[in-house]
């Protein structure tokens, strides 16, 4: 079994929105999300507020340890056009600041540089749902 | 919709969470993967930790508003958690005419009461509480003061 972080949204009549935890523990994720799903109606049921969405998530404690001189204040601004022209700026704390170039900007000529952007560029949305089209480099943030 | 959200963590143990929105999935197992790739690629730019990684998926429910529906009242439901201990779940905005009695006590006779309490107190899949702790059985409820 797992516990899944299961997360409904209620607004007020005066618009206010507040979201509260339900955690599930289920065999899987499948059956956790058919839960969640079958169970809106029963909550909506005795909530004058309305259910605006559920949303389930995957908690995955990371065991990857910060190294020296890490700093959450220092983070670098990815630059990204989306499909439909807009630019917008996809930020990553603690940047490691050795794949950066002298000007502060993102070194893409490395390969590991290269191949994150790639995956960014793929599986990222920004804004409010944009696909993105071209991911142009980066800088560190001032 | 879906996504995942990282929380970054420094040397000096300061964290910082960036939400990242991730190209539409049907199903949370497909959406976890996706994460995955976002989480291992942003591994490879960063000197920080990440701690923490809660891939997510939103499904858009379509709900129904009642008058007088007020996030500010709320109605808590006492869950026995055997071993006398106690976990609580509040539901905000509570349809007070269908189910609270004149003493601010919810009826747990209502059959909508009780199907909500029949979703954490059946076998899983099933509502759990705090850390995950099961309920054995949900007794009372009361209108929060």
């Amino acid at each position: 079994m797992a516990i899944f972080d299961c997360v409904f949204s209620f607004t007020d009549v005066y618009g206010r929105m507040s979201r509260r935890n339900f955690p599930i523990e289920a065999i899987n994720s499948a059956a956790a999300e058919a839960f969640a799903a079958s169970s809106a109606p029963a909550i909506q049921a005795l909530t004058g507020a309305s259910i605006d969405y559920v949303e389930l998530a995957i908690l995955n404690p990371n065991a990857l340890d910060a190294q020296a001189l890490s700093n959450v204040d220092e983070e670098i601004l990815i630059n990204i056009v989306t499909e439909n022209g807009h630019k917008v700026r996809l930020s990553v704390p603690t940047f490691n600041k050795a794949l950066l170039v002298a000007s502060g900007g993102l070194d893409t000529s490395l390969a590991a540089v290269a191949a994150a952007l790639v995956v960014i560029g793929d599986n990222v949305l920004v804004s409010d749902g944009e696909v993105i089209a071209l991911v142009s480099g980066g800088q560190l943030a001032k | 919709m879906n996504g995942v959200s990282i929380k970054y963590l420094d040397v000096y143990g300061r964290t910082a969470t960036r939400r990242y929105r991730t190209v539409d999935q049907t199903n949370l197992a497909d959406a976890n993967d996706v994460a995955e790739l976002v989480v291992g690629a942003v591994s490879d730019l960063i000197l920080g930790g990440i701690i923490l990684a809660r891939k997510w998926r939103r499904e858009v429910y379509a709900g129904a508003l009642t008058g007088l529906a007020n996030l500010d009242e709320g109605a808590t439901f006492n869950c026995d958690l055997g071993g006398g201990t106690w976990g609580f779940v509040k539901l905000p905005a509570p349809k007070k005419s269908n189910y609270v009695l004149a003493d601010g006590s919810v009826d747990m006779a209502n059959a909508d009461v009780a199907a909500f309490a029949a979703l954490f107190t059946g076998a899983a899949p099933r509502f759990v509480v705090s850390d995950g702790e099961a309920v054995l059985a949900i007794p009372s409820g009361k209108l929060d003061t």
